[in-house]
């Protein structure tokens, strides 16, 4: 229907192949990163969020 | 900025702000009990229009709208910013940047609820869905939101903990691209205080708008709640998130896709059929990330989920993220073509959304004030038994919800699409498909009582709470300082190094989140500037009359979009029902475009002719009278109102200044047409024995919708 509107411009077909070429790009590149990333740095980020329990009063918690 | 530095130079005493979080806390308790009553209350109008007891302040149209920006904008809102005051300062181990920004962010934001709570019963609206606050108040939302960027930047900026965690990502994600989204959104052309026009029309500002607001969904209701769950999670738990190479791809995936798959609120719509694709697919692909969150909460539990038999929090968490996991799933599922032209416009498109909304965001939330209050107050719960019963019956309630609107979303599509043997339309008269569904909207209200009971439970819990407890406004903590200046830090090594500096380096994650969202919003975005010198010029579609466009004015006042669409797909059920489907250069005039995305009441794009216009006066007069049962609300006021002809003139030169082809001074003899035409509509209705002058808001409203798809019809008949 509409897309008949679209057919004079060609180019915009490589939108969704360069589209596609960029998301494996990047999803390459995090996937990578994130495996790379020293098991013992990855266990201090991941505990962040408790280094506050000392501060925040744990014996009201419910 | 009251940090106190020790004699110590190596470790630094300071205090956490508490105030900014209890006042948001106490926001989101107020906004949510306001935005969910409105709730209730559409809801049973649906069904019984009279209970907007005949006032147009309080009627479905103008409402609904205060509903969605009231649970959206006021409830989650406030609650987005109450978690990230809390865990921001926690995280970078750093007091806020500014007392005085944190005071003027969470003020301006009340300001800008308020606001909206005043403009839109009165009808001041722009149209548009989940940007409906006109141009005066958009300007204040910047300038807010302005302010909360260099607080939060400015506390990443001076904290104490070099990497920042991945909460604190997904917080700048959101920071960076609402800005960018409500900007590109609102350019308007205003023409006074209260009114204006987007610089956008037709199918281009339906692209723009649904880029804008699939992507409120994803950067407003998702990837703040994502980074809370990321803090509050773990802290419910006591233990760390099950997996934070997981939570990095999690990130990373999640904000590239998210921005691509606006355009599948268009599908069979004028959206290319390539870009139609293209947010299919990337839909799809976003279940992968969306359920990498998901599966990360939830095995954030591993091996302790005997507790959450105990711990109400992490029910309440549990069910929030499974929620987020169904939402997450059925979005994509529902951008598959072939369902989306089932779901599309029906019930099932509520129960979706109220997955998430009352699942998802409500739940987590709940989650994090119980947590969170008695925290702030250094007491216990009042009462673990009232959270226990709040969990149960706003569980049953989002069931009780869900379950009828999906069960109508379908009797809906069914009933609409269903012809008899000989090839009509089994349900012709629309009201059909609407009585029959009138049950499931009377169960949907029974769960959203439910919904609600469990909320004021747990009003009544915290306040009980924080009135047994102390406040502690300034929480005293300390850190060791980071050496050096981490924000302008070189960066050295390896592209994998250097990645995980980016991690510490704020100014740089932010480029890179930004780029990642930009490519695929540019991408969306750029069709939508060259649809319009693609669209073929329809000849026969012409700019409305100064009367037409004052009705159509009305007509958005009323907010008549929220219940009846203008866009007739290319389905047969729907071209034998209203007539030939639409096409995009019907819309080149409109700003807004009013296509709407729900049909409790039937498509308008080709009513123009189809009744006379006293049918129209009747119809708006009392609804009833001329279609026994109906459910839509009476709009007496219309013809008791005097139609503002003051502003005709600005408006064609906004229209023209916008491309729409005024002749040059039409504006001055604008009002003269105006009054022509007003004069015929009334002269015919007072030959038919109504009793009504040219001067009123109904005679305006009839011309526009008498002029709805008619410049086709022209061009099929030559004229």
């Amino acid at each position: 229907m509409f897309s008949k509107y679209f057919v004079s411009v060609e180019w915009l077909n490589i939108f969704a192949i360069a589209t596609m070429i960029l998301f494996i790009i990047t999803f390459a590149v995090i996937v990578i990163w994130a495996f790379k990333i020293d098991k013992k740095k990855l266990e201090e980020y991941n505990n962040l969020p408790l280094e506050n329990k000392n501060s925040e009063n744990k014996k009201f918690s419910i | 900025m009251s940090d106190l530095t020790s004699s110590n130079t190596s470790l630094e005493k300071f205090n956490y702000d508490n105030a900014i979080v209890r006042n948001f806390a106490y926001a989101v308790m107020v906004w949510g009990a306001v935005g969910m009553l409105v709730g209730l209350l559409i809801a049973a109008q649906i069904i019984i229009p009279s209970l907007n007891f005949n006032l147009q302040y309080s009627t479905f149209g103008r409402i609904r709208p205060l509903h969605t920006n009231a649970v959206i904008f006021a409830f989650v809102g406030n609650a987005i910013f109450m978690g990230l005051y809390y865990s921001l300062q926690r995280l970078c181990k750093a007091r806020m940047f500014s007392d005085l920004l944190s005071k003027i962010h969470f003020w301006g934001w009340q300001s800008i609820i308020v606001l909206a709570a005043v403009t839109l019963p009165l009808g001041i609206t722009t149209s548009k869905e989940y940007a409906e606050l006109e141009w005066p108040i958009d300007i204040l939302i910047t300038i807010v939101w302005v302010v909360l960027a260099i607080n939060m930047f400015g506390t990443i900026v001076k904290r104490r903990e070099r990497h920042m965690y991945v909460a604190i990502w997904f917080y700048i994600a959101t920071v960076v691209t609402v800005a960018v989204l409500h900007i590109f959104n609102s350019l308007e052309l205003p023409i006074s205080l209260t009114k204006s026009y987007p610089i956008y029309a037709g199918v281009q500002d339906a692209l723009v708008q649904w880029w804008y607001g699939h992507n409120a969904v994803a950067f407003f209701l998702t990837t703040p709640y994502l980074g809370l769950m990321y803090y509050f999670l773990p802290k419910a738990a006591e233990r760390p998130v099950y997996s934070y190479r997981l939570s990095i791809i999690h990130f990373w995936t999640l904000i590239f896709i998210y921005i691509w798959a606006g355009p599948h609120h268009l599908l069979y719509s004028a959206l290319p059929d390539w870009a139609q694709s293209l947010g299919t697919v990337f839909s799809i692909m976003l279940i992968a990330p969306s359920w990498g969150g998901m599966i990360n909460g939830l095995l954030t539990l591993r091996g302790a989920w005997d507790k959450v038999r105990d711990n109400v929090i992490l029910k309440f968490m549990v069910v929030a993220v499974t929620a987020y996991g169904m939402a997450t799933f059925e979005g994509p599922m529902l951008s598959l073509k072939n369902v989306n032209a089932i779901a599309h416009f029906t019930d099932w498109i509520i129960a979706h959304v109220h997955i998430g909304a009352l699942g998802w965001n409500g739940f987590l939330t709940f989650g994090i004030l119980y947590w969170l209050v008695p925290k702030l107050f250094k007491t216990e719960l009042y009462s673990k038994k009232m959270a226990n019963f709040h969990f149960w019956i706003g569980f049953v309630g989002i069931l009780f919800y869900a379950i009828p609107m999906y069960w109508s979303g379908v009797t809906q599509a069914l009933m609409w699409k269903q012809f008899t043997p000989e090839g009509v339309l089994l349900y012709p008269n629309f009201l059909e498909t609407l009585l029959q569904i009138k049950s499931m909207h009377m169960i949907r209200i029974t769960g959203g009582l439910f919904y609600y009971a469990g909320f004021v439970v747990m009003l009544v819990n915290l306040i009980k709470t924080i009135k047994q407890g102390s406040f502690i406004g300034e929480e005293a903590a300390e850190a060791p300082a980071l050496e050096k200046n981490v924000m302008f830090e070189p960066i050295k090594g390896s592209i994998m190094k250097k990645h995980r500096l980016i991690e510490r380096k704020p100014f740089q994650f932010t480029v890179l989140a930004v780029i990642v969202v930009l490519v695929g919003g540019l991408i969306e975005v750029i069709p939508t500037y060259l649809i319009k010198s693609n669209i073929p010029t329809i000849a026969s579609v012409k700019p409305y009359t100064p009367l037409e466009l004052q009705g159509r004015d009305i007509y958005i006042r009323e907010a008549c979009n929220s219940c009846h669409s203008q866009l007739v797909r290319p389905f047969r059920s729907e071209t034998e029902r209203y007539g030939e489907y639409a096409k995009a250069g019907e819309y080149v005039y409109d700003h807004p475009f009013l296509w709407g995305s729900k049909r409790t009441g039937p498509d308008l794009l080709r009513v123009g002719k189809k009744y006379p216009n006293l049918w129209h006066y009747l119809h708006m007069d009392d609804p009833t009278t001329v279609s026994p049962g109906s459910l839509m609300p009476r709009y007496s006021w219309l013809k008791e109102q005097i139609l503002d002809v003051s502003n005709t003139e600005a408006k064609i030169n906004a229209m023209r200044t916008l491309g729409v082809p005024y002749e040059q001074g039409y504006e001055k003899s604008a009002n003269t047409d105006l009054q022509k035409q007003a004069e015929e509509i009334a002269a015919d209705l007072q030959k038919q024995g109504i009793d009504v002058t040219s001067d009123r808001e109904i005679i305006a409203l009839i011309a526009y919708l008498q002029r709805l798809g008619t410049d086709i019809k022209n061009q099929q008949t030559g004229k």
